[in-house]
Formats: structure tokens, sequence, C-alpha cells
């Protein structure tokens, strides 16, 4: 007798292959059959109402290392179809880490994820060092799955201690690293991250910016032994230093057999051939026989900011650029002295500046709460004032700290990203999860895949925009025995509309430790999430499931 | 330098994307974060992103890094 069995499905199996209308059974946590029809009684029947059944979403860029401690659930990872992630990127996770060096990580961690402290005093206890422990504390209550990358920045630490962020590694110590990359694979992590880009809480270089290319290629020679990944945050803001970078992974690759893969990738206005040269020089190393995967973001990219740091927003204002320069308290007498204000107004417009700023909106969180998420537009016809006077007048009556959004900054230009996300050679991800908290939301963008690229815009078909976020993630990272509906692949699925799949609009909420702030996105048009065959999550909410597993490897 | 936008960069903030032409012709961005850019235009006495374009790299660099002869 099956588990459970899923009729009147619409589905889409993960290989690409085309939809059709089946069903789906479920026993011992597994798929146990799919097809046209499925014989055999069942504990429950799920009527899919016609809807989408697919292989639940596979995540390949996040940092909810710490917030696992406390929420299985990765919330709201689940709640958008998002059934498996893979945390530790970018050089950082939360094993191997000795007692004495946890303040260290502690600041990485804030400065990336902008965690609020109490995420590392209140919110779980410190039972491990070791990657074992971890993974330990790890498995007590996973409601998703979780396949754990091991940072190299924390490896550094442990064998280097305070030296890691100071200097090259000696050989004993590279064998050092090496051997604690190996313990971490035999206990569970999925492979290797490093960063080339990312600094700590005093803007100090990671400790993985230290290394050597001796140290990078004696711990790919690891990776080698378990056919493991390597991921990489490469200079991203510089298109050649990136390809320096591919063509870098492209011999570590080859000479360890072994897959890598980068990230960020996104698309710019105003460096418009980057990421075509990019990934031409990923395509180049792949005819080569290396691995090199470019992950791409599909949400656009947002910039925001107050008057209270100064922004290169403002950077076509010369008056506006002197005057944001100036100290906290010079700047705000600035702002509101009668000769200064009006050159600011000035330079902002005949049309008080409703051009450049009118389609800004207040940010929740910082915004007074009745102007949250409105235009500046709308706020200064409200005040009856122009949209600069209104943007200065507003944030000096805040002390500055209003912030606003100036929607799609970049990476916003569908007909040209739709058809680059559909490459074969380009791997869906970079979203980021878990980190970021406090200036926008990491979440949804599997939804804003489906909504954009797949209904507005066709560049990809349901079948394959799927298959991008489902079996072939799983076969680039090697994860066994998920991404697809087949019989004997893990039950992780997900069900869903395919005519409204989407995300939230952006919100803020305080559901961090300590009542901290970060921004989220509901899910829009999942209907139900399945983990390991047991129901996770439904529009009524998240279940007491914790059947979520770290992920076995291929 | 022939052209400097704003753009929007990986973490939100606004960046200043330069175009710089180089002797052989070749025209290739440089994306500066806003401390950086904001060093640069005091360096290079420019009111705004604008009164850049034309103005040698050589000055770019001065604001980035100081007197390039020390």
């Amino acid at each position: 007798m099956f588990d459970l069995v899923i009729r009147n499905a619409r589905v889409v199996d993960g290989t690409g292959a085309p939809a059709f209308v089946g069903e789906v059974a479920v026993k011992d946590g597994r798929i146990a059959a799919v097809g046209p029809k499925v014989d055999g009684p069942a504990r429950a029947e799920l009527d899919a109402g016609g809807k989408a059944v697919a292989p639940g979403f596979i995540d390949p860029h996040t940092h909810f290392d710490v917030q696992l401690l406390w929420d299985g659930a990765a919330k709201p990872c689940l709640e958008h179809g998002v059934t498996s992630i893979i945390p530790g990127n970018c050089s950082l996770s939360m094993a191997p880490l000795k007692a004495g060096d946890r303040k260290a990580v502690i600041g990485m961690f804030q400065q990336i994820e902008e965690l609020p402290p109490e995420a590392f005093t209140v919110a779980f206890e410190w039972t491990w060092e070791d990657w074992e422990g971890y993974r330990r504390a790890l498995e007590k209550g996973l409601a998703i799955n979780v396949a754990p990358l091991v940072g190299h920045s924390v490896i550094r630490l442990w064998v280097m201690g305070a030296d890691a962020n100071q200097r090259a590694a000696r050989p004993d110590e590279i064998a050092a690293m090496q051997d604690m990359l190996r313990q971490c694979l035999a206990a569970g992590a999925i492979g290797l991250s490093t960063s080339f880009v990312d600094v700590d809480e005093n803007a100090r270089p990671v400790p993985s910016r230290f290394a050597q290319f001796a140290e990078l290629d004696g711990l790919c020679a690891v990776l080698g032994e378990f056919g493991r990944m390597l991921q990489i945050v490469p200079e991203f803001y510089d298109a050649d230093l990136t390809i320096a970078r591919i063509d870098q992974l492209a011999e570590l690759s080859l000479r360890h057999g072994i897959p890598t893969t980068f990230s960020p990738v996104f698309d710019s206005r105003v460096a418009r051939d980057s990421v075509d040269r990019i990934l031409a020089r990923a395509d180049e190393q792949f005819e080569r026989g290396a691995r090199v995967w470019p992950q791409m973001q599909t949400r656009p990219i947002d910039i925001s900011f107050s008057l209270l740091r100064p922004s290169l927003f403002f950077a076509r204002l010369p008056s506006w650029v002197r005057v944001l320069r100036l100290p906290v308290d010079e700047r705000i007498a600035a702002l509101k002295d009668p000769e200064t204000r009006a050159r600011l107004l000035r330079d902002a417009g005949e049309d008080g500046g409703e051009r450049l700023m009118g389609r800004l909106v207040a940010r929740a969180g910082e915004a007074p709460t009745d102007l949250a998420g409105k235009t500046l537009k709308a706020i200064a016809d409200a005040r009856g004032q122009g949209c600069a006077l209104a943007l200065i007048e507003l944030s000096l009556e805040h002390g500055l700290d209003v912030a606003f959004l100036a929607a799609n900054g970049g990476h916003d230009d569908t007909p040209r990203i739709g058809p680059l996300l559909a490459r074969p050679r380009v791997h869906i991800g970079a979203g980021d999860g878990g980190a970021h908290l406090a200036s926008f939301a990491t979440y949804g963008d599997t939804g804003y895949l489906f909504s954009e690229f797949v209904r507005a815009s066709g560049a990809l078909t349901l079948e394959q925009a799927v298959a991008k976020i489902t079996g072939e993630t799983a076969d680039i990272w090697g994860l066994k025995d998920r991404g697809r509906l087949a019989p004997g692949q893990a039950a992780d699925i997900v069900v869903f509309d395919p005519d409204r799949i989407g995300r939230g609009e952006e919100r803020p909420v305080f559901d961090m430790p300590g009542n901290g702030m970060r921004y989220t996105r509901d899910s829009v048009g999942v209907e139900a999430v399945l983990v390991n065959g047991e129901l996770a999550w439904t529009p009524a909410g998240y279940t007491d499931a914790r059947a979520g597993r770290i992920c076995e490897m291929a | 330098m022939v052209s400097a936008e704003v753009s929007a960069g990986h973490d939100g903030e606004a960046e200043l994307t330069l175009s710089v032409r180089f002797e052989n012709g070749v025209v290739a961005p440089v994306v500066l974060d806003a401390e950086a850019g904001f060093d640069i235009l005091a360096a290079c006495g420019a009111a705004g992103a604008g009164d850049l374009v034309g103005r040698p790299w050589r000055q770019v660099l001065q604001g980035l890094y100081g007197d390039l002869n020390r």
C-alpha cells in the first residue's frame, strides 16, 4: 500500500520531458510510481486539481548555516517550493570551528548575512567544533534537506589561527587543511567554497583571500578524491578578472576531475558585453572538458539607500554629492540651510525631482509605517511638495534614516536575461537566501523564474524551467536521488499552479532572534510541499514534519 | 574615461561604472563602490559623475591610491 498518491496532476518530472496528466505515488519517503495511472491503494490521496506536480526545487546558493540551527525549515524557502538548499557558500560555514575562533566567524557572518548579534548568543547552543558535531546539531530539527558546503575561510582559521587572514600558508599548513577538508567531506560536506571578494566586519579580507594557488590546488586535490564541487566568488565587478578566475577554475576542474561553479553573474545595463564574455569563456572551457558552471540569479537588483550614508545614486547631481559627503551633523545642517537646499532642488530639475526620484519607493522597515511601500511621488503629492523637497524633509524628520528603493537597478532586462537563463550551461542560482537580511529579500527567485521567464516572456518552457532548478541542479552538484520524479527518488515534491506561481511583495518581518528584522517575500501559487514524503507546507502554514535530511551524494 | 554611469551592485548598493578607453582602442568597464566612487570624484575635482567623462584614467588611480610616484 502506498503512503500517498497524488492524483489529477500535471506531472513535470524534472527531466525536461513534456508534462503529462498522471499520478505520483509515494512510499517510505520515496517516489514509488509515476505514470498516467498508478494502480494500488493508498493511505492518503491528494487531488492536485490539474496543477503542476514537480520535484522539489533545489537552491544552490544560500547562507542558512546559522538560521538552520533554530529554524529547520529555512523559512521562507519551503513555502516557495524549495526542498533542498546548499548553504556554506562564499568561504563561510559554521564548522570546523574552534571555540576560540567563534568571535571571528561571527564577525564574518554578521558582515555578509547581516544577522543580528542575538542569532549567535541566544538562538542555539554551540555544541560542536568539528563538522560531524555541526551536522549532528543540524540534524536535530530539519524540515528541509540540506547539502552543506564547508568554507575555505574557516578551514584556514582552524589550521592557521590568527594568521589565517595575514599570510600565505606553509606546506605543512596546506597539508593540515587538506586533512581537515577530507574529514569534513567524509562527514557529509558536499564540497568546498572560497571567496576572492568578501570582507569581514572590519573590512578586512576574509581568510580565503590570502590563499595562494598552491593552497587552492591542494584543497582541490582532496575534492578530487571525492569528486566534489568547488564554489567560488570571483571578482564579479570586473569581467576580465572573472574570466581569469574561470580559466583558473577550468585548470582545477581538469586537473582534479571536479565540478566548479562561480557566482554571482548578473547583467548590467552599463556594461553590456560583460556577461556575454563571461558566459562565452565558460562555454570555451566546457568545450575543453572542464566543468565551470556560471550561476545566474533570476531576480532583478534594486538599489537601496538613505541620506544617512553617501550613496552613488546621487552621483549625477553635483550639489547632492557635496552635501552627502559631509559628516552627518554637517549634512543635516546643510540640508536645513535654505541656500544649500535651494541648490539641491535646482539640481534635481525643473520638475522638482519627479523624473529622477518620483518612482523611488519608501522602504518598509525604515520608513514611517503609513508611508512604507509608497512612491516618493505619492508621498510628495500628499505633502504638497516636490519630490526632492519631500525626500529631504522626510529624511530630516527621521534623522536621515528613511530608506528608499530604486527598483530594477540592474539585471532587469527580461528579453535579454531570459535567453541567458535558458542556456544549457547556465546554472540558475546565486539567490543568496539567508544573506543580506536587512537590505533586501533573497527569497522567491524560483517563483520569479516562472512568472517572468516562463509566463511573461516565454524564454523557457515550464518543463525547462523546472528541470533547471531540479534535475539539472542535482546533476551539477552530484546530489543522490534528488531532482526528479521517478521511482526510487526521494519524494521531494512541490504542487503549484503554473498560471499563478510567483513571488509576493517584499515586506519586513521581525522573526530573527532578538526580534531582528529581515526582508522576506511570501510565495504565490504554491499549493503543497513535501519533503521526503512528508507534507511540510501548505497554504495553511508549516506542518510539524521534520523529514529533512543531510543530502547524500551520488 | 568615455562614460560614467550609476549602476546597481550585487548587494543592492549604487555603484559607479566607468568606461575606460585604452590606448589600443579597447573600451572596458571599471566598477567602483561608493567609497571609491566618492574618493575619485573628490580627487578629480569632479562635481558629479558626468564630470569624469574625458578625464584620464591616471586621475582615477590617483583618487584610489594617491600619489602614484610614492
